[in-house]
Protein backbone atom coordinates (compact mmCIF):
# COMPACT_ATOMS: atom_id res chain seq x y z
CA UNK A 1 0.00 0.00 0.00
CA UNK A 2 2.84 2.34 0.75
CA UNK A 3 4.49 1.27 -2.15
CA UNK A 4 1.24 2.23 -4.08
CA UNK A 5 1.25 5.28 -2.91
CA UNK A 6 5.08 6.70 -3.72
CA UNK A 7 4.59 5.14 -7.08
CA UNK A 8 1.28 7.78 -7.15
CA UNK A 9 2.90 10.65 -5.50
CA UNK A 10 5.71 10.00 -8.17
CA UNK A 11 3.28 10.59 -11.03
CA UNK A 12 2.08 13.49 -9.93
CA UNK A 13 5.11 14.99 -9.22
CA UNK A 14 5.99 13.99 -12.63
CA UNK A 15 3.04 15.71 -14.28
CA UNK A 16 3.75 18.79 -12.12
CA UNK A 17 7.60 19.00 -13.87
CA UNK A 18 6.45 18.23 -17.07
CA UNK A 19 3.56 20.48 -17.39
CA UNK A 20 5.16 23.30 -16.51
CA UNK A 21 7.84 22.76 -18.81
CA UNK A 22 5.14 23.50 -21.44
CA UNK A 23 4.36 26.94 -20.00
CA UNK A 24 6.17 30.05 -21.52
CA UNK A 25 8.16 30.62 -18.04
CA UNK A 26 10.63 28.45 -16.39
CA UNK A 27 9.81 26.24 -13.10
CA UNK A 28 12.72 27.75 -11.71
CA UNK A 29 11.13 31.14 -12.21
CA UNK A 30 9.42 31.58 -9.13
CA UNK A 31 12.61 32.53 -7.71
CA UNK A 32 12.93 35.39 -10.20
CA UNK A 33 9.27 36.98 -8.78
CA UNK A 34 8.32 38.93 -6.05
CA UNK A 35 6.24 37.56 -3.70
CA UNK A 36 4.62 38.17 -0.24
CA UNK A 37 1.38 40.05 0.22
CA UNK A 38 0.89 42.71 -1.61
CA UNK A 39 0.61 46.58 0.48
CA UNK A 40 -2.98 47.90 0.51
CA UNK A 41 -2.68 51.16 -1.78
CA UNK A 42 -5.24 53.64 -4.22
CA UNK A 43 -4.19 53.99 -7.36
CA UNK A 44 -6.21 55.86 -10.04
CA UNK A 45 -6.03 54.59 -13.53
CA UNK A 46 -7.19 56.27 -16.77
CA UNK A 47 -6.81 53.64 -19.62
CA UNK A 48 -7.27 54.93 -23.30
CA UNK A 49 -8.18 52.07 -25.53
CA UNK A 50 -6.15 52.64 -29.21
CA UNK A 51 -7.37 51.92 -32.61
CA UNK A 52 -6.42 48.81 -33.69
CA UNK A 53 -4.92 48.59 -37.29
CA UNK A 54 -7.46 46.34 -39.88
CA UNK A 55 -6.23 43.43 -41.11
CA UNK A 56 -6.05 41.74 -44.88
CA UNK A 57 -6.40 38.33 -44.20
CA UNK A 58 -7.58 36.93 -47.30
CA UNK A 59 -6.70 37.87 -51.21
CA UNK A 60 -8.32 35.72 -53.92
CA UNK A 61 -7.89 36.05 -57.76
CA UNK A 62 -7.06 33.99 -60.49
CA UNK A 63 -3.99 32.67 -60.43
CA UNK A 64 -3.28 32.44 -64.21
CA UNK A 65 -4.83 35.31 -66.95
CA UNK A 66 -5.15 35.06 -70.63
CA UNK A 67 -4.82 38.63 -72.15
CA UNK A 68 -7.25 39.55 -74.67
CA UNK A 69 -5.08 40.79 -77.77
CA UNK A 70 -5.68 44.02 -78.84
CA UNK A 71 -7.61 45.01 -75.76
CA UNK A 72 -7.40 44.66 -71.96
CA UNK A 73 -8.54 41.94 -69.50
CA UNK A 74 -11.02 42.24 -66.30
CA UNK A 75 -9.06 40.68 -63.95
CA UNK A 76 -11.56 40.48 -60.67
CA UNK A 77 -9.63 40.72 -57.09
CA UNK A 78 -11.41 39.86 -53.56
CA UNK A 79 -9.83 40.75 -50.21
CA UNK A 80 -10.98 39.91 -46.36
CA UNK A 81 -10.35 42.83 -44.70
CA UNK A 82 -10.78 42.95 -40.67
CA UNK A 83 -10.95 45.49 -38.30
CA UNK A 84 -11.41 44.23 -34.65
CA UNK A 85 -12.95 47.73 -33.90
CA UNK A 86 -15.75 46.82 -35.92
CA UNK A 87 -16.19 46.34 -39.91
CA UNK A 88 -18.22 49.96 -39.80
CA UNK A 89 -14.58 50.87 -38.90
CA UNK A 90 -13.26 50.16 -42.12
CA UNK A 91 -12.82 52.87 -44.70
CA UNK A 92 -14.73 51.56 -47.73
CA UNK A 93 -13.32 54.54 -50.05
CA UNK A 94 -9.78 53.35 -49.10
CA UNK A 95 -9.66 49.87 -50.69
CA UNK A 96 -7.11 49.59 -52.98
CA UNK A 97 -5.34 47.05 -55.43
CA UNK A 98 -2.71 47.37 -57.34
CA UNK A 99 -0.68 44.70 -59.72
CA UNK A 100 2.68 45.40 -60.28
CA UNK A 101 5.65 44.08 -62.06
CA UNK A 102 9.41 44.86 -62.49
CA UNK A 103 9.69 47.47 -64.82
CA UNK A 104 5.81 47.64 -65.81
CA UNK A 105 3.16 50.20 -65.48
CA UNK A 106 1.03 49.81 -62.08
CA UNK A 107 -1.81 48.11 -63.06
CA UNK A 108 -4.41 49.63 -59.87
CA UNK A 109 -7.75 50.10 -58.86
CA UNK A 110 -8.69 52.64 -56.35
CA UNK A 111 -12.40 52.31 -56.39
CA UNK A 112 -12.70 48.91 -54.55
CA UNK A 113 -16.34 48.03 -54.05
CA UNK A 114 -17.56 46.16 -50.17
CA UNK A 115 -19.02 42.78 -51.61
CA UNK A 116 -20.30 42.38 -48.57
CA UNK A 117 -20.42 41.85 -44.57
CA UNK A 118 -18.95 38.93 -43.02
CA UNK A 119 -19.49 39.20 -39.48
CA UNK A 120 -18.88 42.08 -36.88
CA UNK A 121 -15.70 42.77 -37.30
CA UNK A 122 -15.17 41.22 -41.48
CA UNK A 123 -15.91 42.71 -44.68
CA UNK A 124 -15.21 41.71 -48.36
CA UNK A 125 -14.53 43.74 -50.82
CA UNK A 126 -14.07 43.03 -54.63
CA UNK A 127 -11.98 45.11 -57.19
CA UNK A 128 -11.21 45.24 -61.70
CA UNK A 129 -8.09 45.76 -62.42
CA UNK A 130 -7.44 46.24 -66.27
CA UNK A 131 -4.59 44.82 -67.51
CA UNK A 132 -3.56 45.64 -71.15
CA UNK A 133 -2.80 43.16 -74.03
CA UNK A 134 1.04 44.50 -74.30
CA UNK A 135 1.35 43.94 -70.45
CA UNK A 136 4.62 41.65 -69.75
CA UNK A 137 3.96 37.72 -69.35
CA UNK A 138 5.33 36.53 -66.60
CA UNK A 139 4.83 36.64 -62.36
CA UNK A 140 2.73 40.06 -61.33
CA UNK A 141 2.26 41.24 -57.37
CA UNK A 142 -0.84 41.13 -56.13
CA UNK A 143 -1.15 44.31 -53.20
CA UNK A 144 -4.21 44.90 -51.62
CA UNK A 145 -4.71 47.41 -48.86
CA UNK A 146 -7.18 49.28 -47.37
CA UNK A 147 -7.26 52.33 -44.35
CA UNK A 148 -9.64 52.16 -40.95
CA UNK A 149 -11.00 56.02 -39.92
CA UNK A 150 -8.58 56.60 -37.82
CA UNK A 151 -6.23 55.96 -41.53
CA UNK A 152 -4.52 52.76 -39.96
CA UNK A 153 -3.25 50.62 -42.92
CA UNK A 154 -3.51 47.39 -44.01
CA UNK A 155 -1.56 46.04 -46.72
CA UNK A 156 -1.12 42.47 -47.68
CA UNK A 157 1.64 41.60 -51.25
CA UNK A 158 1.36 37.89 -50.34
CA UNK A 159 -0.45 36.64 -53.68
CA UNK A 160 0.69 36.51 -57.07
CA UNK A 161 -0.93 36.19 -60.50
CA UNK A 162 0.56 34.39 -64.11
CA UNK A 163 0.06 36.90 -67.13
CA UNK A 164 -0.25 34.69 -70.02
CA UNK A 165 2.32 35.06 -73.40
CA UNK A 166 -0.13 36.47 -76.32
CA UNK A 167 1.47 36.21 -79.55
CA UNK A 168 -1.31 37.88 -82.20
CA UNK A 169 -0.43 40.45 -84.36
CA UNK A 170 -2.87 42.73 -86.89
CA UNK A 171 -2.16 43.26 -90.32
CA UNK A 172 -3.01 46.10 -92.82
CA UNK A 173 -4.33 47.28 -94.91
CA UNK A 174 -6.46 44.92 -96.51
CA UNK A 175 -5.00 45.09 -100.19
CA UNK A 176 -1.78 45.54 -101.59
CA UNK A 177 -1.53 46.83 -105.04
CA UNK A 178 0.82 46.99 -108.07
CA UNK A 179 0.76 49.54 -110.77
CA UNK A 180 0.88 49.20 -114.50
CA UNK A 181 2.91 45.43 -114.39
CA UNK A 182 3.79 44.74 -118.34
CA UNK A 183 5.52 41.72 -119.44
CA UNK A 184 9.01 41.79 -118.61
CA UNK A 185 8.80 44.56 -116.28
CA UNK A 186 11.54 45.05 -113.54
CA UNK A 187 11.35 46.46 -109.54
CA UNK A 188 7.63 47.52 -109.62
CA UNK A 189 7.13 48.51 -106.38
CA UNK A 190 3.98 48.95 -104.37
CA UNK A 191 1.80 51.47 -104.59
CA UNK A 192 -0.04 51.25 -101.12
CA UNK A 193 2.65 49.50 -99.15
CA UNK A 194 3.94 49.32 -96.22
CA UNK A 195 2.14 46.20 -94.90
CA UNK A 196 1.73 47.40 -91.53
CA UNK A 197 2.25 44.91 -88.88
CA UNK A 198 0.53 45.70 -85.07
CA UNK A 199 1.88 43.64 -82.42
CA UNK A 200 -1.42 42.94 -80.42
CA UNK A 201 -0.11 40.61 -78.05
CA UNK A 202 2.56 40.55 -75.30
CA UNK A 203 5.11 38.61 -77.46
CA UNK A 204 7.88 40.69 -78.14
CA UNK A 205 9.57 39.55 -81.53
CA UNK A 206 12.86 39.07 -81.97
CA UNK A 207 15.22 40.27 -85.36
CA UNK A 208 14.49 38.53 -88.09
CA UNK A 209 11.90 35.84 -86.30
CA UNK A 210 9.08 37.68 -88.83
CA UNK A 211 8.77 34.99 -91.50
CA UNK A 212 6.77 34.77 -94.99
CA UNK A 213 5.93 31.45 -96.94
CA UNK A 214 5.26 32.70 -100.24
CA UNK A 215 3.84 30.75 -103.09
CA UNK A 216 3.58 31.54 -106.96
CA UNK A 217 0.56 33.59 -108.22
CA UNK A 218 -0.44 30.83 -110.82
CA UNK A 219 -2.67 32.26 -113.80
CA UNK A 220 -6.53 31.61 -113.21
CA UNK A 221 -6.94 31.53 -117.56
CA UNK A 222 -3.54 29.77 -118.55
CA UNK A 223 -2.11 27.98 -115.37
CA UNK A 224 1.24 27.57 -117.33
CA UNK A 225 2.14 31.19 -116.45
CA UNK A 226 3.01 32.30 -112.81
CA UNK A 227 4.38 35.55 -111.09
CA UNK A 228 7.23 33.49 -109.83
CA UNK A 229 7.51 33.72 -105.74
CA UNK A 230 11.45 33.90 -106.19
CA UNK A 231 10.48 37.61 -107.92
CA UNK A 232 9.50 39.02 -104.66
CA UNK A 233 11.36 41.11 -102.28
CA UNK A 234 10.20 42.16 -98.95
CA UNK A 235 12.15 44.85 -97.28
CA UNK A 236 11.95 47.12 -93.79
CA UNK A 237 12.15 50.42 -96.23
CA UNK A 238 11.46 52.16 -99.45
CA UNK A 239 12.99 55.04 -100.84
CA UNK A 240 13.76 55.21 -104.49
CA UNK A 241 13.33 51.15 -104.84
CA UNK A 242 15.74 50.07 -102.73
CA UNK A 243 13.22 47.38 -101.56
CA UNK A 244 13.94 45.75 -104.87
CA UNK A 245 17.54 45.62 -104.02
CA UNK A 246 20.72 47.45 -105.13
CA UNK A 247 22.33 48.97 -101.66
CA UNK A 248 20.42 48.14 -99.05
CA UNK A 249 21.14 45.11 -96.83
CA UNK A 250 17.75 44.76 -95.52
CA UNK A 251 15.95 42.91 -98.66
CA UNK A 252 14.90 39.46 -98.39
CA UNK A 253 13.96 37.62 -101.75
CA UNK A 254 11.30 35.41 -100.97
CA UNK A 255 11.08 31.32 -102.13
CA UNK A 256 8.20 29.15 -103.22
CA UNK A 257 6.49 26.71 -100.30
CA UNK A 258 8.99 27.90 -97.55
CA UNK A 259 9.37 30.32 -94.59
CA UNK A 260 11.63 32.78 -95.87
CA UNK A 261 12.91 35.01 -92.43
CA UNK A 262 12.42 39.01 -93.32
CA UNK A 263 16.41 39.96 -92.29
CA UNK A 264 16.01 42.05 -89.07
CA UNK A 265 12.54 42.20 -88.87
CA UNK A 266 11.21 42.94 -85.74
CA UNK A 267 7.93 43.43 -84.02
CA UNK A 268 8.36 45.05 -80.09
CA UNK A 269 5.89 44.08 -77.11
CA UNK A 270 4.63 48.04 -76.53
CA UNK A 271 1.33 50.04 -77.23
CA UNK A 272 0.86 49.80 -80.81
CA UNK A 273 -1.89 53.04 -80.82
CA UNK A 274 1.37 55.23 -80.54
CA UNK A 275 1.62 54.53 -83.73
CA UNK A 276 5.36 55.50 -84.36
CA UNK A 277 6.07 53.38 -86.58
CA UNK A 278 8.45 51.41 -84.00
CA UNK A 279 6.57 50.41 -80.85
CA UNK A 280 4.80 47.44 -81.13
CA UNK A 281 5.01 47.89 -85.07
CA UNK A 282 6.57 47.05 -87.91
CA UNK A 283 6.72 47.85 -91.34
CA UNK A 284 7.08 45.69 -94.72
CA UNK A 285 7.36 47.07 -98.47
CA UNK A 286 7.46 44.53 -101.26
CA UNK A 287 8.40 44.52 -104.73
CA UNK A 288 7.88 42.19 -108.17
CA UNK A 289 11.44 42.38 -109.64
CA UNK A 290 10.51 40.82 -112.21
CA UNK A 291 7.77 39.95 -114.61
CA UNK A 292 8.32 37.30 -116.93
CA UNK A 293 8.23 38.73 -120.29
CA UNK A 294 6.08 35.61 -121.33
CA UNK A 295 3.11 36.47 -119.02
CA UNK A 296 -0.15 37.03 -120.77
CA UNK A 297 -3.26 39.42 -119.77
CA UNK A 298 -4.99 37.52 -117.21
CA UNK A 299 -5.43 37.24 -113.70
CA UNK A 300 -2.92 35.67 -111.31
CA UNK A 301 -3.54 34.77 -107.95
CA UNK A 302 -2.71 31.97 -105.02
CA UNK A 303 -5.53 30.07 -105.55
CA UNK A 304 -3.49 27.18 -107.41
CA UNK A 305 -0.93 26.79 -104.86
CA UNK A 306 -2.55 28.16 -101.71
CA UNK A 307 -2.14 31.49 -99.89
CA UNK A 308 0.94 33.36 -98.21
CA UNK A 309 1.32 32.89 -95.15
CA UNK A 310 2.91 35.92 -92.73
CA UNK A 311 4.32 34.14 -89.14
CA UNK A 312 6.28 35.41 -85.73
CA UNK A 313 8.10 33.51 -84.19
CA UNK B 1 -4.21 40.68 -110.07
CA UNK B 2 -4.32 40.85 -114.03
CA UNK B 3 -1.44 41.56 -116.51
CA UNK B 4 -1.52 43.80 -119.99
CA UNK B 5 -0.04 41.58 -122.58
CA UNK B 6 0.39 44.44 -124.64
CA UNK B 7 2.27 47.64 -123.36
CA UNK B 8 1.33 49.99 -125.96
CA UNK B 9 -2.19 48.80 -125.58
CA UNK B 10 -3.15 52.07 -124.66
CA UNK B 11 -1.69 53.94 -127.71
CA UNK B 12 -3.79 51.78 -129.98
CA UNK B 13 -6.89 53.04 -128.64
CA UNK B 14 -6.60 56.59 -128.25
CA UNK B 15 -8.58 58.72 -130.99
CA UNK B 16 -8.82 62.05 -129.58
CA UNK B 17 -5.85 62.99 -128.25
CA UNK B 18 -6.84 65.01 -125.06
CA UNK B 19 -9.62 63.02 -124.50
CA UNK B 20 -8.23 59.41 -124.98
CA UNK B 21 -5.29 59.92 -122.81
CA UNK B 22 -7.61 60.32 -119.91
CA UNK B 23 -9.43 57.67 -120.57
CA UNK B 24 -6.21 55.49 -121.56
CA UNK B 25 -4.51 56.45 -118.25
CA UNK B 26 -7.73 55.38 -117.06
CA UNK B 27 -7.86 52.17 -118.57
CA UNK B 28 -4.67 51.17 -118.25
CA UNK B 29 -4.58 51.44 -114.67
CA UNK B 30 -7.61 49.48 -114.23
CA UNK B 31 -6.17 46.61 -116.61
CA UNK B 32 -2.30 46.93 -114.93
CA UNK B 33 -3.36 47.34 -111.19
CA UNK B 34 -2.34 44.42 -109.34
CA UNK B 35 -4.23 43.83 -106.41
CA UNK B 36 -3.42 41.71 -103.54
CA UNK B 37 -7.44 40.76 -102.22
CA UNK B 38 -6.28 40.10 -98.39
CA UNK B 39 -7.98 40.62 -95.32
CA UNK B 40 -7.28 42.71 -91.91
CA UNK B 41 -6.19 39.93 -89.92
CA UNK B 42 -5.54 40.28 -86.47
CA UNK B 43 -5.46 36.80 -84.28
CA UNK B 44 -3.57 35.79 -81.47
CA UNK B 45 -2.58 32.33 -79.56
CA UNK B 46 -1.93 32.66 -75.82
CA UNK B 47 0.13 30.02 -73.82
CA UNK B 48 0.81 29.51 -70.86
CA UNK B 49 4.28 28.24 -71.13
CA UNK B 50 6.67 30.25 -73.56
CA UNK B 51 10.53 30.13 -74.25
CA UNK B 52 12.82 33.72 -74.09
CA UNK B 53 11.04 36.07 -76.30
CA UNK B 54 12.54 38.87 -77.57
CA UNK B 55 13.13 40.42 -74.21
CA UNK B 56 14.49 36.99 -72.77
CA UNK B 57 11.07 36.13 -70.73
CA UNK B 58 10.42 32.53 -70.48
CA UNK B 59 8.20 30.55 -68.50
CA UNK B 60 9.22 26.78 -68.72
CA UNK B 61 6.85 23.52 -68.00
CA UNK B 62 8.55 21.72 -64.88
CA UNK B 63 7.59 18.33 -64.90
CA UNK B 64 9.33 15.15 -63.22
CA UNK B 65 10.32 11.96 -64.97
CA UNK B 66 7.12 9.56 -65.22
CA UNK B 67 4.73 12.92 -64.86
CA UNK B 68 1.95 14.47 -67.71
CA UNK B 69 0.73 17.54 -67.84
CA UNK B 70 -2.48 18.76 -69.59
CA UNK B 71 -2.65 22.56 -70.38
CA UNK B 72 -4.70 24.62 -73.08
CA UNK B 73 -3.79 26.67 -75.64
CA UNK B 74 -6.12 29.79 -76.08
CA UNK B 75 -7.14 30.90 -79.82
CA UNK B 76 -8.63 34.75 -80.10
CA UNK B 77 -10.00 36.36 -83.09
CA UNK B 78 -10.66 39.78 -81.43
CA UNK B 79 -9.77 42.10 -84.18
CA UNK B 80 -10.70 40.63 -87.59
CA UNK B 81 -13.86 41.42 -90.05
CA UNK B 82 -14.11 37.55 -90.61
CA UNK B 83 -14.16 34.34 -88.98
CA UNK B 84 -11.19 32.16 -89.39
CA UNK B 85 -9.78 28.64 -89.41
CA UNK B 86 -7.15 27.71 -87.39
CA UNK B 87 -4.99 24.74 -87.62
CA UNK B 88 -2.64 23.47 -85.34
CA UNK B 89 0.50 21.30 -85.07
CA UNK B 90 3.63 20.00 -83.01
CA UNK B 91 6.60 20.91 -85.19
CA UNK B 92 9.32 19.75 -82.20
CA UNK B 93 8.80 17.73 -79.30
CA UNK B 94 6.16 15.42 -80.50
CA UNK B 95 8.11 12.38 -78.53
CA UNK B 96 6.60 13.83 -75.62
CA UNK B 97 3.55 16.48 -76.57
CA UNK B 98 0.93 16.56 -78.60
CA UNK B 99 -2.34 17.93 -79.24
CA UNK B 100 -5.63 15.51 -77.89
CA UNK B 101 -8.50 17.22 -79.66
CA UNK B 102 -10.27 15.24 -81.55
CA UNK B 103 -10.65 17.60 -84.80
CA UNK B 104 -7.40 19.42 -86.08
CA UNK B 105 -9.18 22.47 -87.26
CA UNK B 106 -10.54 25.01 -85.24
CA UNK B 107 -13.31 27.62 -86.38
CA UNK B 108 -12.72 30.52 -84.24
CA UNK B 109 -15.98 33.19 -85.44
CA UNK B 110 -15.62 36.61 -85.31
CA UNK B 111 -14.97 38.51 -81.95
CA UNK B 112 -14.48 34.96 -80.10
CA UNK B 113 -11.30 34.87 -77.60
CA UNK B 114 -11.95 31.99 -76.10
CA UNK B 115 -11.05 29.07 -77.93
CA UNK B 116 -8.87 25.91 -76.69
CA UNK B 117 -6.23 24.04 -77.98
CA UNK B 118 -5.67 20.54 -75.66
CA UNK B 119 -1.94 19.30 -75.04
CA UNK B 120 -0.75 16.68 -72.81
CA UNK B 121 3.12 16.52 -72.44
CA UNK B 122 4.15 13.32 -70.74
CA UNK B 123 7.69 12.95 -69.99
CA UNK B 124 9.26 9.64 -69.96
CA UNK B 125 10.00 7.75 -66.88
CA UNK B 126 13.57 6.92 -67.89
CA UNK B 127 14.15 10.92 -68.61
CA UNK B 128 17.07 12.27 -66.01
CA UNK B 129 16.76 15.25 -64.14
CA UNK B 130 18.29 18.46 -65.85
CA UNK B 131 17.06 17.45 -69.13
CA UNK B 132 15.04 19.74 -71.39
CA UNK B 133 12.73 19.46 -73.85
CA UNK B 134 11.86 21.79 -76.77
CA UNK B 135 8.33 22.10 -78.06
CA UNK B 136 7.23 24.16 -80.59
CA UNK B 137 3.38 24.61 -81.98
CA UNK B 138 2.68 26.51 -84.89
CA UNK B 139 -0.86 27.92 -85.80
CA UNK B 140 -1.95 28.88 -88.72
CA UNK B 141 -5.00 30.89 -89.74
CA UNK B 142 -6.99 31.39 -92.63
CA UNK B 143 -10.32 32.96 -93.39
CA UNK B 144 -12.92 30.94 -93.64
CA UNK B 145 -14.50 32.96 -96.69
CA UNK B 146 -13.89 32.43 -100.21
CA UNK B 147 -10.41 33.25 -101.03
CA UNK B 148 -9.67 36.34 -102.60
CA UNK B 149 -7.38 36.78 -105.40
CA UNK B 150 -4.61 37.09 -103.29
CA UNK B 151 -4.93 35.53 -99.88
CA UNK B 152 -3.12 36.22 -97.09
CA UNK B 153 -2.65 33.70 -93.94
CA UNK B 154 -1.61 34.40 -90.64
CA UNK B 155 1.25 31.99 -88.32
CA UNK B 156 1.35 32.05 -84.99
CA UNK B 157 4.63 29.91 -83.78
CA UNK B 158 4.97 29.65 -80.13
CA UNK B 159 7.42 27.09 -78.28
CA UNK B 160 8.63 26.97 -74.67
CA UNK B 161 11.20 24.61 -72.63
CA UNK B 162 10.12 21.49 -70.67
CA UNK B 163 12.23 21.05 -68.04
CA UNK B 164 12.77 17.67 -66.24
CA UNK B 165 13.59 17.40 -62.16
CA UNK B 166 13.78 14.80 -59.98
CA UNK B 167 11.10 13.84 -58.00
CA UNK B 168 10.40 15.07 -54.61
CA UNK B 169 11.86 11.78 -52.04
CA UNK B 170 8.64 11.12 -49.65
CA UNK B 171 10.38 12.40 -46.63
CA UNK B 172 10.20 16.07 -48.27
CA UNK B 173 6.91 15.88 -49.23
CA UNK B 174 4.66 17.93 -46.60
CA UNK B 175 3.38 16.53 -43.62
CA UNK B 176 -0.65 16.62 -43.33
CA UNK B 177 -0.05 15.76 -39.46
CA UNK B 178 -2.05 18.93 -37.93
CA UNK B 179 -0.78 18.45 -34.22
CA UNK B 180 2.19 20.21 -33.25
CA UNK B 181 4.90 18.02 -30.80
CA UNK B 182 4.35 19.41 -27.30
CA UNK B 183 0.52 18.46 -27.94
CA UNK B 184 1.92 14.76 -29.14
CA UNK B 185 4.34 14.68 -26.11
CA UNK B 186 1.88 15.36 -23.93
CA UNK B 187 -0.70 13.37 -25.02
CA UNK B 188 1.65 10.00 -25.39
CA UNK B 189 2.45 11.49 -21.22
CA UNK B 190 -1.65 10.93 -20.48
CA UNK B 191 -1.46 7.78 -22.45
CA UNK B 192 1.26 6.28 -20.10
CA UNK B 193 -0.03 7.62 -17.21
CA UNK B 194 -3.51 6.37 -17.53
CA UNK B 195 -2.05 3.08 -18.15
CA UNK B 196 -0.09 2.73 -15.08
CA UNK B 197 -3.13 4.23 -12.63
CA UNK B 198 -4.92 1.19 -14.49
CA UNK B 199 -2.63 -1.22 -12.70
CA UNK B 200 -2.11 -0.05 -9.99
CA UNK B 201 -5.86 0.33 -9.02
CA UNK B 202 -5.99 -3.68 -10.89
CA UNK B 203 -2.99 -4.50 -8.12
CA UNK B 204 -5.26 -3.20 -5.24
CA UNK B 205 -7.89 -4.73 -5.94
CA UNK B 206 -6.17 -8.04 -6.32
CA UNK B 207 -4.21 -7.19 -3.15
CA UNK B 208 -7.91 -6.73 -1.16
CA UNK B 209 -9.41 -9.53 -2.69
CA UNK B 210 -6.17 -11.80 -1.06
Amino acid sequence: MVKVKRVLYLIVIVMVIFTSSLASSKFTDIWNTITGRATTQNVAINITVGNSAPNITLITAISEVTPIEDHYVNVSVNFTAIDSDGEGNLKDASSFINITKSGEAVRQNSSCLRAGTNNATSANFTCIVQMWYFDSSGTWNIGAMINDTSNAQAFNTTHTLTYNQLSSFKSSPSTLTFPSVNPGALNTTSSNDPLLMNNTGNKAIAAGSIDLNATHLVGETDNTKALYAGNFTISLAANGGIECGGTTTNVTTLARAVYTAITNSTLSRGNHSVNDGITGQEQLYSCLTLAGSELSSQSYSTSAQGAWTLRTN
Amino acid sequence: MKINKNPNHSKLCGIAPSLSNKNLSIISSFLLILLFSSFVSSAGVSSPYWDKDGEGNENPLILSPGETKEFQFILQNAGSDQDLTFTASVTLGGEIAKIVDPEDRYLVSSGKTDVSVKMRVHVPKDALPGREYKVRVDFLSTPVAEPGQFQFASGYGTSFTVKVTESLPKSEKKSTSRLSTPTILLLIALIIILIIIIILIKKRKGAKAK
